[in-house]
């Protein structure tokens, strides 16, 4: 009557994983297809030249993910919740769509993620996306999520693929380390599109509305602040080395080999073939398959609840469908419609994850200001306001990422 | 009907016709239920003008306009027992005490009554957000329409409970409605609060309603709560709930805070918790409380009725088995309530007990604790330290909500 579902070694990684906290967990579920494709595509077309990104990438990362932890452990609310009290509806709304527009094409790329997995195995996108979507969507309305994400959880360990294949392909570590402390900016479109794609997919916007509500729904106390941003802190630095390994990985393997454009998960698989040979494809596949599925869990339940929330409408898986229609609805809307853009014909899958990412990069300067906005106020925050450190940089990344907006519109109206 | 929405923005003239400003926010006496000031914006700054000097008041003609001699003042911002519907009101969280939860205003409806604009209703649903978003961009006429066709859900002003500005309570009738509800009702409601919605209620209710409702709150919740609350009310709280419960709760706190708030409360409460405490959570030491009645394995029943009237209405919830003690407090055996009842009351108590062999030890294990229940069917479990001395009961309950909430 008392014995777990699981028994041995799955109960003990089951507790290990139970004492993940927020932080952790968001940023594995960071590292989705978008992120996977995204640092896979740096590597191979500018092999480790832009690993320099990481470095200040990983400061941000670790600063506005602390902001929203401490903004949720001492507010006791979502974020949206904040910029609706904060800054009226109107502004709430207009915010809320931007975020369910990204939100959308972060979720379609993680169909993506899911059908491009199964494409390599030789599995047709028809018949993996519409049942990785009735799944999910089952899984949310009907099962238990909390178990599925333990087991998730587990089962991105297969990122630690990534490390041990870059080590067995012999990188050229001098040139990793150096590459990773000399900054090198490409200057045409492509270049800052992919700059701003790798930081949209690292610090992407959903995961801070996702981590500030985990927070307030785990009832963090002021008095846990120091083990929350320890859990922050550690979740962001695993989160960016599982991108810095992929890069090097794929630099070390496929920009190599001259293989700059990756064109199918075939092609990304390849920087798996150091560690598992002929089943790198296999390999790649389940590790895409999970983070794609993972997140696609959570970005249209998240999505809903955010906008669901910001906009005052009733909201929460605890809820019955008759409480609150509109999250229910809303969430089924985002996984047909994201579900339903894959299956559209001769779409093609990498460009859409590739997109969504920089569709993050754009919106997160937009979200940072809000953030900034709000975490400075003393009424709300008392003596938990930022500190001189946090503003600058949160700042600074805001004018970086607007400047990189506008290099990347600029470059591309010089070149058509 | 008017609606907030339509009402602010609207531009005020006075009574020469020369626009005298914009309506910024309306103030409510609050216990009146009725605008009593318009809160103008004049060129960047903030003014104000009794609503007695408004001479006519239509949204629909997007004016307003006020009555001849009546001056512009100075705004000193909000006083005691009012409240300004925009910056207080509007977009905040405030609980429905009717449907028992917790919403956001989306608008607020009012009424024209005679000389008087009388606050009706605040706005939750679609309609209400509908208003807001589109006021000022589609003629207030289409709005109108637009929105009276969609669903319109309101929370009448009198059910509406929220968090008075500025002030460390909340509205009278609000506690009053509050104190009415269940308390898993009201459990629910601080879960859905934000941290200083939540602090705001809590210590507007009295120490005991809060103890109940806290009771019925998640374990992480009652530790948020009692955290952030100020040591001694939260003493007072904690005095109130069954020293178990108390003990889990601070068991949660971090050392610094446990020790602050077992000071402040009194020293029969915090002794007893002080004891709880020592024992590990998931033990039957930690399970059990330490608040029960006993009887004297040498009364007759009806010494035990009796003894029984005199006893604190917050035990008898728990009382449907009795535990007996010898002179040494040890335990003697336990006998049932309904049995009690229904003998004569000169008998001896000890006919209608049976032998306790099914207690358990205070450091026996939670699994253990679970398989006595289930495998005796018990209703109460008595618990004894290593020389058989009765140091508590562990009810159902108890065992229910700690495996409803998980390990």
């Amino acid at each position: 009557m008392l014995r777990r579902p699981w028994t041995g070694l799955a109960a003990r990684l089951a507790t290990l994983v139970a004492v993940f906290g927020p932080g952790m967990i968001t940023s594995n579920v960071d590292n989705d297809a978008g992120g996977i494709y995204t640092y896979s595509v740096c590597g191979a077309r500018y092999g480790y030249r832009l690993l320099w990104i990481l470095l200040p990438v990983t400061l941000a990362l670790i600063v506005v993910q602390e902001m929203c932890a401490r903004m949720g452990t001492v507010t006791g609310k979502g974020l949206a919740d904040l910029i609706r009290e904060e800054f009226g509806l109107r502004v709430t709304f207009l915010l809320m769509m931007l975020l369910l527009v990204t939100n959308l094409g972060n979720a379609a790329a993680d169909f993506a993620g899911l059908a491009s997995a199964f494409e390599v195995l030789g599995v047709s996108r028809w018949v993996a996306v519409p049942l990785g979507a009735i799944a999910i969507w089952w899984l949310i309305v009907f099962g238990t999520y909390k178990t599925a994400e333990r087991v998730f959880l587990i089962a991105c360990l297969v990122y630690f693929a990534y490390p041990i294949s870059a080590f067995l392909a012999k990188p050229d570590w001098a040139e990793a380390v150096k590459a990773t402390v000399t900054p090198s900016i490409p200057t045409d479109t492509a270049g800052f599109a992919m700059i701003v794609g790798i930081i949209g997919t690292t610090i992407a916007p959903w995961m801070q509305f996702y981590l500030q509500s985990s927070v307030v729904e785990a009832e963090t106390r002021i008095s846990d602040a120091k083990r929350v941003r320890l859990d922050v802190i550690l979740g962001s630095i695993v989160a960016v080395l599982v991108a810095f390994f992929i890069v090097v990985a794929c630099a070390a393997t496929l920009h190599k080999t001259g293989l700059t454009e990756i064109r199918s998960g075939a092609d990304a698989a390849a920087a798996l073939a150091p560690l598992a040979g002929a089943a790198a494809k296999y390999l790649f596949a389940f590790g895409l398959a999970v983070a794609s599925l993972f997140a696609a869990c959570i970005l249209p339940l998240s999505t809903a609840y955010s906008v669901c929330e910001g906009l005052g409408l009733e909201a929460g898986v605890n809820r019955r469908f008759k409480e609150a229609p509109e999250f229910y609805w809303l969430y089924t809307a985002i996984i047909v419609l994201s579900a339903g853009m894959i299956l559209m014909p001769r779409i093609p899958l990498l460009e859409i994850i590739l997109a969504s990412q920089i569709g993050n990069g754009l919106l997160l300067p937009v979200v940072l200001v809000f953030m900034a906005l709000l975490i400075r106020r003393r009424e709300l925050m008392g003596e938990h306001v930022n500190g001189p450190v946090y503003n600058a940089v949160t700042w600074t990344t805001t004018v970086i990422l607007v400047g990189l907006a506008l290099a990347m519109v600029a470059t591309s109206f010089s070149s058509a | 009907m008017v609606h907030l929405s339509e009402v602010l923005g609207l531009p005020v003239f006075d009574a020469d016709g020369a626009r005298a400003g914009r309506v910024d926010d309306l103030r409510v006496d609050s216990l009146r239920g009725a605008v009593d000031r318009l809160v103008l914006r004049v060129r960047g700054e903030v003014r104000s003008v009794p609503w007695s000097a408004v001479e006519s008041f239509s949204p629909e003609n997007r004016r307003v306009a006020l009555a001849e001699g009546s001056a512009v003042e100075d705004w000193r911002g909000a006083e005691p027992e009012t409240i300004c519907l925009k910056r207080d009101v509007l977009d905040r969280q405030i609980i429905d005490t009717q449907g028992r939860k917790v919403v956001r205003v989306n608008d607020i409806a009012l009424e024209i009554a005679g000389e008087k604009l009388v606050l009706k209703r605040v706005e939750v649903g679609l309609a209400g957000a509908v208003r807001r978003l589109l006021a000022g961009v589609i003629s207030p006429r289409l709005l109108r329409r637009l929105a009276d066709g969609l669903s319109q859900q309101g929370i009448p002003w009198d059910y509406v409970g929220m968090v008075e500005p500025g002030s460390t309570r909340i509205r009278l009738k609000v506690h009053q409605q509050l104190a009415k509800m269940h308390p898993a009702d009201l459990a629910d409601i601080l879960e859905d609060l934000g941290r200083v919605e939540r602090k705001e209620i809590v210590s507007a209710l009295d120490p005991e309603t809060a103890a109940l409702a806290l009771s019925e709150a998640e374990p992480s919740v009652q530790a948020a709560v009692v955290e952030a609350m100020h040591v001694d009310r939260a003493a007072d709280l904690l005095e109130e709930m069954p020293p178990d419960e108390a003990a889990d709760i601070l068991g949660d706190l971090p050392e610094a805070r446990l020790q602050a708030v077992l000071d402040a409360m009194e020293d029969e409460d915090a002794e007893e918790v002080r004891e709880l405490l020592t024992f590990k959570e998931d033990s039957a030491g930690g399970l059990m409380t330490t608040d029960f009645f006993q009887a004297k394995a040498d009364w007759t029943v009806g010494e035990t009725l009796a003894m029984l009237q005199k006893v604190d209405e917050d035990l008898l919830p728990d009382m449907d088995e009795i535990p007996l003690v010898d002179d040494e407090g040890k335990l003697f055996g336990i006998v049932p309530l309904v049995r009690l009842v229904r003998a004569p009351g000169g008998s001896p108590v000890t006919s209608f007990m049976r032998r306790e062999v099914r207690a358990v030890t205070t450091g026996a294990p939670f699994r253990e604790v679970v398989e006595r229940f289930e495998k005796y069917h018990l209703r109460a479990l008595a618990v004894v330290d290593e020389f058989g001395d009765l140091k508590g009961i562990i009810n159902i309950e108890d065992v229910l909500s700690r495996l409803v909430t998980g390990d």
